[in-house]
């Protein structure tokens, strides 16, 4: 292999990767500070129309009542994106469940990521393992120093010492080059936006229903002047679920080329094609149960891991294998095909020992207790709400002209919506409490939305009562909120193991009680 | 008048362009220095581990193979001219006149099957080659940094400032005379 025509060391591309981060983190804040900025704003809104004494008085205000929020909701994101990029490492391993690999589990492990780090001149990073059955790794980290790089249990059982040392020398050129640190600032910002699947159904059934309300939501002030102001309340949600997207997108931007580079640096420090080619061979053949959890982290391993659901269906962040072989044979003096179908062979001989993978978010524990169910149900409760919000905002939006109509289709939508938070809560994989629980948030929005069928609710956005007081418009989101917050908590614990157990107690003290 | 000035503000421009990337071509030069120099340190590291390991290593076969003095005392020379090298290309050739000796040797000790089953020379002799790995390795990652840096000042027209600020090129971890990648290694079947 010639070195004359490459760079011999990357600091070009280091520099390259270091740009794009920070460009990354630029576009990503201003992304998601759009719709922080909106929610802040629309909040308060609501509170200066209850407190203006006219509608006069609103227009002219309006733009001081949404500065504040604004500045305050871009403020705290932009904290939070501090906090949450500063603990990128660690919040992904924790997240993939991975636990630090001592020397004495792998010596020859150990041996040869510390040979490749001397190759490479990098300090050594610190090794996970995942116990997973898939073959695949990963690195991640912020910068070299402090880099770290999981394996999976199936990937030690599955590769041999020659393998092993291509794949990891395919991650360390990763880390060698800074990808992980514009690939872990990406992972974690992704997760951030990811909207759970219940909500996310919620919106989408909300979006659909009142797609027929577009046409008088953009006449909102039935005058024939279209307002195009109003569109803003359904783009919103729109733009919201269409992130998984948009993230996938850039995950594929990011990591595409990066990972034949990876391959080529790999072979430049093993000088030798045959490992990796061989490991990437024997992993591609190998059945691959499910293994990432979130989308948002799928770019970072080493090949493509099999994602839950419907994001098999989506863009892949890694090119395909196949391709990388291709590219891997053609090095130095070429690999045998004898060599690589062999590879192959074993790779789909490899039995693996099922793992109980856990599906939940892990955020979610255990929670047996009755107190613990019932925190969980509130802490949850408050996000709901908020998509609950939202939702509402849409489903009035759209006020001009056939009323009767638009109040039918309102209350389908809300009703809908209701059903298809539970179904998604269902498909996710909650069971227990925590199905009881979104049961119990879906039972509590319907009467929310009541203001649609009952003539004398008033809902906080058009019930414009000038002079209005403060105490008014709390009371009357505590009663809607609040309603769902009491009835998910009710859900939980009926749902919960705990409640379950005592009830069963009851029962049969009072069979025993009622016999003798 | 104003054709001179256009044409000094021209030169004043040109010569701090000049002095700009003078500057970042010493600058890269200098990293490029000290990036080998710290690759070289990572290489004496483990020429003094090996050095270290040699006299353990020629106890444990006098204890079985006392009486082939020969092939002992040549690996006792060989280390003693690995301390004693300076600089990287004397240090190559050091480093592979010991790598022929411990050839001999371990050639030597096939025969000694009690010697091949101890319990102490195995753990030496995985050592020992762990450490060869490591050299391997090492001799990759400076033998880059030299051909980096070499490159850099011996380049047009980076060698002007080169040449006058005195940047020398740098020796390649590779004997002279001695094919670079040989490695005589007996021990493969040993295992």
């Amino acid at each position: 292999m010639s070195q004359a025509h490459e760079p011999v060391l990357v600091y070009e591309r280091i520099a390259a990767n270091r740009r794009n981060t920070v460009l990354f983190l630029a576009l990503f804040g201003i992304l998601v500070a759009l719709v922080a900025a909106y929610l802040a704003m629309y909040l308060a809104f609501i509170v200066f129309m209850f407190l203006s004494p006219s509608a006069q008085d609103l227009s002219q205000n309006q733009w001081r009542a949404m500065a504040l929020p604004l500045l305050v909701s871009t403020i705290a994101l932009l904290a939070l994106m501090v906090s949450r990029y500063r603990h990128a490492a660690e919040t992904a391993l924790r997240f993939l469940g991975a636990r630090p690999l001592a020397r004495e589990e792998a010596q020859e492990l150990w041996r040869t990521l510390e040979n490749l780090c001397i190759g490479a001149g990098l300090p050594m990073p610190r090794l996970y393992l995942l116990e997973e059955a898939a073959p695949n790794a990963f690195a991640v980290g912020l910068d070299p120093e402090r880099a770290s790089l999981a394996v999976t249990r199936g990937m030690l059982a599955l590769l041999d010492r020659r393998e092993l040392e291509g794949v990891m020398a395919h991650e360390l050129s990763h880390i060698g080059n800074d990808d992980i640190q514009l690939d872990t600032a990406v992972a974690v910002m992704l997760r951030t936006i990811r909207l759970p699947k219940p909500i996310a159904g919620m919106l989408l059934i909300g979006l659909v229903v009142t797609l027929i309300e577009l046409p008088s939501l953009l006449f909102h002030d039935g005058q024939g002047k279209i307002e195009w102001i109003w569109l803003w309340l359904w783009l919103i949600p729109l733009y919201v679920l269409s992130w998984p997207l948009l993230g996938r997108f850039i995950q594929r931007a990011v990591s595409r080329q990066r990972e034949f580079r990876a391959d080529a640096d790999a072979v430049l420090l093993t000088r030798n094609p045959e490992g990796l080619a061989r490991a990437l061979a024997k992993i591609a053949a190998a059945p691959q149960p499910e293994i990432c959890k979130s989308g948002a982290m799928a770019h970072l391993f080493l090949v493509e891991p099999q994602q839950p659901g419907w994001l098999r269906l989506g863009l892949s962040t890694h090119p395909p294998v196949s391709e990388r072989i291709d590219l891997l044979a053609r090095m130095g003096t070429g690999i045998p095909p004898s060599v690589l179908e062999e590879a192959s062979r074993v790779g789909a001989g490899f039995a693996y020992i099922p793992v109980k993978v856990e599906i939940l978010p892990p955020a979610a524990e255990k929670a047996i207790t009755l107190l613990e169910a019932a925190i969980q149900g509130i802490a949850v409760g408050v996000a709901v709400f908020v998509a609950a919000f939202i939702l509402n905002v849409l489903l009035q939006a759209g006020k001009g002209g056939m009323e009767q109509l638009s109040y039918l289709l309102q209350w389908f939508g809300g009703v809908g919506a209701a059903i298809a938070f539970v179904v998604a809560a269902y498909r996710v994989g909650l069971r227990g409490w925590r199905l009881w629980l979104a049961l119990g948030f879906a039972i509590g929005y319907l009467p929310y939305m009541g203001f649609f069928l009952l003539p004398d609710t008033q809902d906080p956005m058009t019930a414009r009562r000038p002079g209005g007081d403060l105490w008014a418009l709390v009371i009357e989101f505590i009663r809607a909120g609040g309603l769902i917050l009491v009835t998910g908590a009710a859900g939980a614990i009926i749902g919960s193991k705990e409640f379950r157990n005592k009830l069963r107690e009851i029962i049969k003290t009072l069979s025993g009680r009622s016999q003798r | 008048m104003a054709i001179v000035n256009i044409f000094l503000i021209a030169l004043l421009t040109l010569v701090a362009l000049l002095a700009l990337w003078a500057l970042l071509t010493y600058n890269g030069f200098i990293r490029a220095r000290l990036r080998g120099r710290e690759a070289w340190s990572a290489i004496d590291v483990q020429l003094k581990r090996r050095a270290d390991l040699v006299p353990n290593l020629v106890e444990t076969v006098k204890g079985y193979a006392g009486h082939e003095r020969e092939t002992l005392e040549g690996v006792i020379r060989a280390r003693g001219v690995l301390q004693q090298a300076h600089g990287a290309a004397q240090a190559a050739a050091a480093d592979g006149l010991l790598t022929q000796a411990l050839g001999r040797l371990f050639a030597l000790v096939e025969g000694y099957p009690q010697l091949r089953a101890s319990e102490n020379f195995i753990a030496l002799q995985k050592e020992l080659s762990d450490v060869e790995e490591k050299i391997a390795y090492a001799r990759q990652f400076y033998n880059r940094n030299v051909l980096d840096y070499n490159t850099r000042i011996q380049t047009f027209p980076p060698s002007l400032i080169a040449g006058a600020l005195g940047f020398e090129p740098v020796e390649f971890f590779e004997a002279a005379g001695l094919p670079a990648e040989v490695r005589v290694d007996f021990r493969q079947g040993v295992r």
